[in-house]
């Protein structure tokens, strides 16, 4: 491990602490409009978040399912007829927009604590395209704490890992149910901030019964670090995060909130649903312990 | 001789695994799987019996009398062409020699239940029959646009029992039937093998289907020398994913006298105008699970290829092509849309062969090789005929759809 924690860490330690898992939703920036995604980050932020994933959208998502798939898809085809295409400048804009605006809402207790950190979900073109280290450094001056690359395994991570060296910046690797026990441990060798367990073997998406095999997963990881591990794919109702939250240090729910913007188009009423969904989530998580590090209640 | 790929399924900076967690450990289980069976003599003559008795190995390697003498003619120096015929392979295309590997593969493995993706549909009825004769569950990933382009081929893998599923996200073609069938992989991954149709995708496919590829080249080395007493000057063949090329350029990479032309689809005329010439004007990315050119658009999306061949039609390639086009081994270019159909027409005309129109972008290639050879004068060393072996990939009774709408056009426009 680096000497110093980087934000992530320090989360999830402090989540520990209270014995609460952290809940992680996920946005898919341009959905509507990268516009939308700075508000939809606040307002996540506001109903209960602890980390936020920002999806990338990307024209071949293979480890998503038709949900995001369909909101990847919409990111695109309407940045496109704006005339503004999606590009990574663009997206790491309207995350920083968020970041930066943050702690001026906590000011009133006098100590300003910063928002929710957030993590980037993005498939390994855009970075790659960009440049891993520049990447990197742009990520870093954007205020991101970190990015899940779904087809960037250790193996192919090298450079990333080294980019992000002595930064506040973590790489997230994923495990899978059909990882072996040597992945375990060259993933939790790699790993600063937390572990991505995809609960089921597949895509993202909605269903309807999540549990026994990421339990299975979550022990197995356990033998091997300390590391938190959170658990996503497939989790989608308070009933379901609770579950997790039993056995896991965090879940991620994508699908499920992205399905309600798109079904409403990201109209007023589907940003509702969605802090509703977030809030449900947050309180089947038990209460607020004093001083936890949430965004407040803006 | 050959070096590439490393451990790790690199060639140079190309290849590697790009794939979600889930599908690491099926690939390395597959790895290691092919790496046994490799050295086992009977897997090895498991599958030369059933490309003997099954597909109708080996494919003659015919000399074209007549394209030679027009080619000659064109370049006023003698050239002589020989076609591998590789449509002469049960099915009617050089797919059917990596499924049929593949498909002992999977028995070997215990995988019962087949997928695979298909644009043109020659691996998808590949793949179907290679099933059917192993006795797997088949189901073939299909983009819509394709399925209309090729629908001949979608009723014969019906007919063999296979499941076509249309894909209808993104441009409803290959690149996004691919990512199809990986969904499919990852989500049933424990008794499922994928067959990837090309020289693409994750390690160790790339290696493993180029192995099962070199057939074609192996024979054609001695086909040639057996009829000509020595090696060709130049090999040609088209490139989608590139594993036709693969298949002929691998066992002659060695001879450095002899040269080596990948064709890539030009579709209306690159780089203006829509095309699938990823190796000619692409960059450097990842797409399902390899880094090699790719055809990309600002921000990393992944661009729209456009090809009138639907297997050429990639916005991806091989991460071995990539490879020999760096360091100049093998060179890549680029023929139209309208000079396929050309060459389909001349080919029928001369040596009463249709070819697919994949295929047919091959022997385009030739005619502009003779226009150089004319202009530059300087084709083979002196006092003997610049020697051509084209393969000629698969046939083309899918595409006489196309081609007629093409030719129609064509009368319409003139």
């Amino acid at each position: 491990m680096t000497a110093h924690e980087t934000r992530l860490a320090t989360v999830f330690r402090a989540l520990r602490r209270q014995h609460r898992a952290a809940l992680v939703p996920y946005v898919t920036a341009g959905y509507p409009s990268l516009e939308a995604t700075t508000h939809l980050l606040e307002t996540a932020a506001g109903a209960g978040a602890d980390v936020i994933e920002v999806g990338y959208p990307f024209s071949d998502p293979m480890a998503d399912g038709p949900v995001l798939q369909r909101a990847h898809h919409a990111a695109l085809t309407r940045a496109r007829e704006t005339g503004h295409p999606i590009d990574m400048p663009g997206v790491l804009a309207a995350i920083h927009a968020y970041v930066a605006a943050g702690g001026d809402e906590s000011s009133s207790t006098g100590a300003p604590h910063p928002r929710p950190p957030v993590v980037l979900m993005t498939y390994y073109n855009p970075v790659f395209r960009h440049g891993i280290d520049r990447f990197v450094a742009d990520a870093v001056a954007a205020g991101l704490s970190g990015a899940i690359i779904p087809d960037l395994p250790p193996e192919e991570a090298r450079a990333l890992v080294d980019a992000t060296r002595g930064t506040d910046f973590s790489p997230v690797f994923l495990l899978a149910p059909t990882s072996t026990v040597q992945r375990i441990r060259e993933v939790a060798e790699l790993t600063r901030g937390f572990i991505y367990l995809v609960s089921v073997a597949g895509v993202t998406g909605i269903r309807e019964a999540v549990g026994d095999q990421a339990e299975v997963l979550v022990r197995r990881v356990r033998r091997e670090t300390e590391l938190p591990v959170a658990v996503g794919f497939g989790i989608s109702t308070p009933e379901q995060v609770a579950r997790i939250a039993r056995i896991a240090d965090g879940a991620v729910v994508g699908s499920a909130l992205m399905s309600i913007l798109l079904s409403g188009e990201g109209s007023v009423e589907s940003v509702a649903a969605f802090a509703a969904l977030i809030a449900a989530m947050r309180a089947a998580l038990g209460p607020t312990a004093s001083g936890a590090a949430s965004a407040g209640e803006s | 001789m050959s070096t590439v790929p490393d451990e790790q399924g690199h060639f140079g900076p190309y290849g590697g695994r790009f794939v979600p967690e889930t599908l690491m450990a099926p690939l390395e289980e597959l790895a290691a799987e092919y790496a046994r069976a490799r050295t086992d003599p009977t897997f090895a003559a498991e599958l030369a019996a059933i490309l003997r008795d099954y597909t109708g190995r080996p494919t003659p390697l015919t000399f074209a009398r007549r394209l030679s003498g027009r080619l000659s003619d064109e370049a006023e120096q003698p050239i002589r062409v020989y076609l591998k015929r590789e449509d002469l392979c049960h099915t009617g295309a050089h797919k059917i020699n990596n499924t049929l590997g593949q498909m002992i593969l999977a028995r070997r493995m215990g995988k019962r239940r087949i997928i695979a993706e298909t644009g043109a549909g020659q691996h998808g009825v590949a793949t179907a029959a290679s099933a059917a004769l192993f006795g797997f569950a088949c189901r073939i990933y299909m983009g819509r646009e394709d399925m209309r382009r090729q629908a001949l081929n979608v009723c014969r893998m019906e007919l063999m029992g296979a499941t076509v599923v249309p894909v209808e996200s993104g441009s409803m073609t290959l690149k996004d039937a691919t990512s199809e069938a990986i969904r499919d992989w990852v989500t049933n991954v424990a008794d499922t093998h994928y067959v990837i149709g090309s020289v693409v995708g994750p390690h160790p496919y790339p290696m493993m289907v180029r192995d099962f590829q070199s057939v074609i080249g192996r024979e054609t080395r001695e086909q040639v020398v057996a009829a000509e007493g020595r090696l060709p000057d130049v090999l040609v063949a088209c490139v989608g994913g590139g594993s036709n090329a693969i298949g002929i350029f691998h066992p002659f990479l060695g001879d450095r006298e002899v040269a080596m032309i990948g064709v890539e689809g030009g579709g209306y005329g690159p780089p203006d105008q829509p095309h699938a010439a990823t190796l000619s004007y692409g960059e450097p990315g990842v797409l399902h699970g390899a880094m090699s050119y790719l055809l990309q658009e600002e921000g990393g999306q992944v661009a729209l290829a456009h090809s009138i061949s639907a297997g050429l039609d990639y916005p991806g390639v091989g991460p071995e092509h990539a490879y020999l086009k760096d360091s100049g081994r093998a060179r890549y270019v680029w023929v139209s849309d309208r000079q396929a159909v050309a060459a389909v027409e001349a080919l029928c005309r001369l040596e009463g062969i249709l070819p697919a129109l994949e295929s047919a972008h091959a022997i385009a290639h030739l005619f502009r090789l003779a226009a150089d050879v004319r202009e530059r004068g300087d084709a083979a060393p002196a006092g003997r005929p610049l020697l051509i072996v084209a393969c000629l990939s698969g046939r083309g009774d899918k595409d006489v759809e196309t081609v007629q709408e093409a030719l129609r056009a064509r009368e319409a426009s003139a």
